[in-house]
């Protein structure tokens, strides 16, 4: 009996003892996700764009250049067929300059609807101390992204210049320069999409498309990039950064 | 039974032979203690290091390689010649340092601090760590001019290198690498962040109202509108990391800068004309400026900013005002950014026993 007794005790403790030591130290996403690749490509007029390019606006007739594009891509949801919506990353830059033009989401194995993403930062974060990351963290000094702890950080920079002359025969000098932030110009991006992630080895992607003309026209704005060509989104400059906002917004197709 | 002894007392003596063969070994081999850099309040953490990791005898080795005119053909130059503590590391006031042969560089020497957290090094970002741009000035013909075989061999047969080689970098080879990743080391310990402008954010110290007049200039957009690149009230490294044209030189096309600059390294045009970004900090201490040193004074440099800067096809977007020369300062206003940049400056930093000669 006393034998017995003395089985069942380290039967117990063994499992105690393995219960301990053996908890998986990696969390167990990696095994039950798959990837989803974001890329975002630049458009002129319908065309592929490249930064610094010169073109003619197809609708404003005016030439100009982008020679930076950056907006955040934050607080990444996906929804799947059962409603069920899952956050799967939290900040992100996109950086045509700098190159950084796709990301990684690792999604739940499932069956994807939508996908939306914030251009934009939630107020707390945003008021918070950009040194307090590391310098190569999207919300770090690296990003080049924070104005200072009273407007908080830029959603989303455009910057690049355009002809002087009217007529198109000037030098592209004239700066261009959209700088948006505050809390009132963060906005959702929300695209419908049908994406099945059905192993670990899934890796889909979706493609976004960014015309830059779009930026200054569409069907209820124009921006006469030549005239109103900055805004730091405050004061006077509110209202052209609102603007401006909001056809970046719809500019992503 | 006696058998079973026998092997037992057999094993036992073994086992003390290997444990004491293993322990002095071990005692061998110095293990070099690990140092970590205390930041100054409110200072980013210092990015991952792991090929290079710091240790007190690593900095101590860097900082007398630094100081050390072994490095040089003639034995006349050190690092420190052109990068001169009093002076936040440059090269007391000159436009351009002279190498060992009286040959002038290109460009102005460029100030040491706060570098580990920089990604690119040298005005226009040729180098990708301080490793690698420690690598360049001793072979340079126009700075200390030493082939590195020749300036490694040097180390090695010098009288007390080699061991303390070996106390930093444990059963390595002394060569141009671990020579470089030395200086590194004392270099990535020169952090600054105790000026009185960083007092006064931590409740120590007031600003006069000149120095606060400055201040909220250069954060205004309509003021100096130097927070683009300078961000001094967010930003505790007062630089925004990267490489731009902020205007010095006019040109109509990209090829017509007499200086490429970062597109020298990039190969892009659209490059051309651009250099780093400095910090702003220990500004008083680091004339003259511009990556060509063509200002001689912060009053020159505030001059152009107001009225001097100039259009060309890779004009940074952020020189908002460059259309109309600049900012258009008055004379109050250059007075009260010039008082407030005064209150960037170290004291601390340029007077700090470990970072002297210690020869």
């Amino acid at each position: 009996m006393n034998v017995i007794k003395t089985v069942y005790f380290s039967l117990i403790l063994s499992c105690f003892t393995f219960a301990c030591t053996e908890k998986p130290i990696n969390p167990p996403s990696m095994d039950t996700t798959g990837t989803i690749t974001l890329n975002f490509n630049l458009l002129q007029n319908d065309v592929a764009y490249s930064l610094l390019d010169v073109v003619t606006h197809s609708v404003i007739n005016k030439r100009y250049k982008i020679t930076d594009i950056k907006f955040y891509v934050n607080y990444i949801n996906v929804m799947d067929t059962s409603g069920t919506s899952y956050q799967v990353s939290d900040y992100n830059l996109i950086d045509f300059d700098a190159g950084d033009t796709s990301l990684d989401i690792e999604v739940p194995l499932g069956k994807y609807t939508s996908i939306n993403f914030a251009l934009g930062i939630d107020s707390i974060t945003n008021y918070g101390n950009p040194n307090g990351y590391a310098v190569d963290h999207p919300l770090g000094l690296g990003s080049d992204m924070h104005w200072n702890t009273s407007l908080g950080y830029l959603f989303v920079m455009v910057e690049g210049l355009s002809d002087t002359s009217s007529t198109g025969v000037g030098t592209v000098t004239n700066i261009m320069k959209y700088d948006i932030g505050t809390e009132a110009l963060y906005r959702n991006v929300y695209r419908p999409i049908n994406i099945a992630i059905a192993d670990v080895n899934t890796h889909e992607s979706i493609d976004f498309y960014i015309d830059i003309d779009d930026f200054f026209y569409n069907a209820t704005d124009t921006i006469d990039f030549a005239i109103e060509n900055l805004t730091h989104s405050t004061g006077s400059g509110f209202g052209l950064a609102e603007r401006f906002m909001n056809n970046f917004y719809r500019a992503i197709q | 039974m006696l058998k079973l002894l026998d092997l037992s007392i057999f094993t036992l003596f073994i086992l003390i032979l290997l444990d004491s063969c293993t322990k002095d070994k071990v005692s061998e081999i110095p293990i070099p203690t690990v140092y970590e850099i205390q930041l100054p309040e409110g200072f980013p953490p210092l990015p991952l290091n792991n090929e290079n990791p710091l240790t007190k005898e690593g900095i101590a080795l860097g900082r007398r390689l630094f100081y050390d005119s072994i490095l040089s053909r003639n034995y006349t130059m050190s690092c420190a010649s052109c990068h001169n503590i009093n002076f936040g590391f440059t090269d007391n006031n000159k436009i351009f340092s002279e190498g060992i042969n009286g040959i002038p560089g290109v460009r102005n020497s460029m100030p040491l601090y706060n570098l580990a957290y920089y990604d690119a090094f040298f005005w226009d970002g040729r180098a990708s760590s301080i490793e690698a741009q420690a690598l360049q000035p001793v072979p340079a013909h126009n700075e200390m001019d030493l082939a590195w075989d020749i300036a490694q061999e040097r180390i090695r047969q010098h009288p007390e290198y080699p061991r303390l080689f070996m106390q930093a970098f444990p059963m390595q080879i002394i060569d141009s690498m671990l020579i470089t990743k030395a200086i590194a080391q004392f270099e990535r310990t020169l952090i600054s962040g105790n000026s009185k402008f960083d007092k006064v954010k931590r409740g120590e110290a007031f600003f006069t109202d000149d120095e606060l007049e400055g201040y909220l200039l250069m954060n205004d957009f309509n003021g100096g509108d130097c927070l683009h690149c300078h961000p001094v009230e967010s930003n505790a490294l007062i630089t925004t990391l990267n490489f731009r044209n902020n205007g010095l030189d006019a040109a109509t096309t990209v090829d017509d800068f007499e200086d490429k600059g970062h597109g020298l390294v990039t190969g892009d045009p659209n490059d051309n004309g651009k250099f780093k970004v400095p910090s702003l900090r220990n500004v008083t201490l680091t004339a003259p400026y511009m990556h060509d040193g063509r200002f001689a004074s912060l009053d020159e440099v505030l001059d152009f900013y107001s009225t001097g800067v100039k259009l060309s096809p890779t004009i940074d977007p952020k020189m908002e005002f460059a259309a109309s020369g600049g900012v258009n300062l008055t004379a109050t206003e250059k007075l009260q950014i010039k008082a407030f940049l005064a209150t960037l400056t170290d004291s601390s930093f340029i007077q700090n026993p470990e970072f002297k000669n210690p020869f």
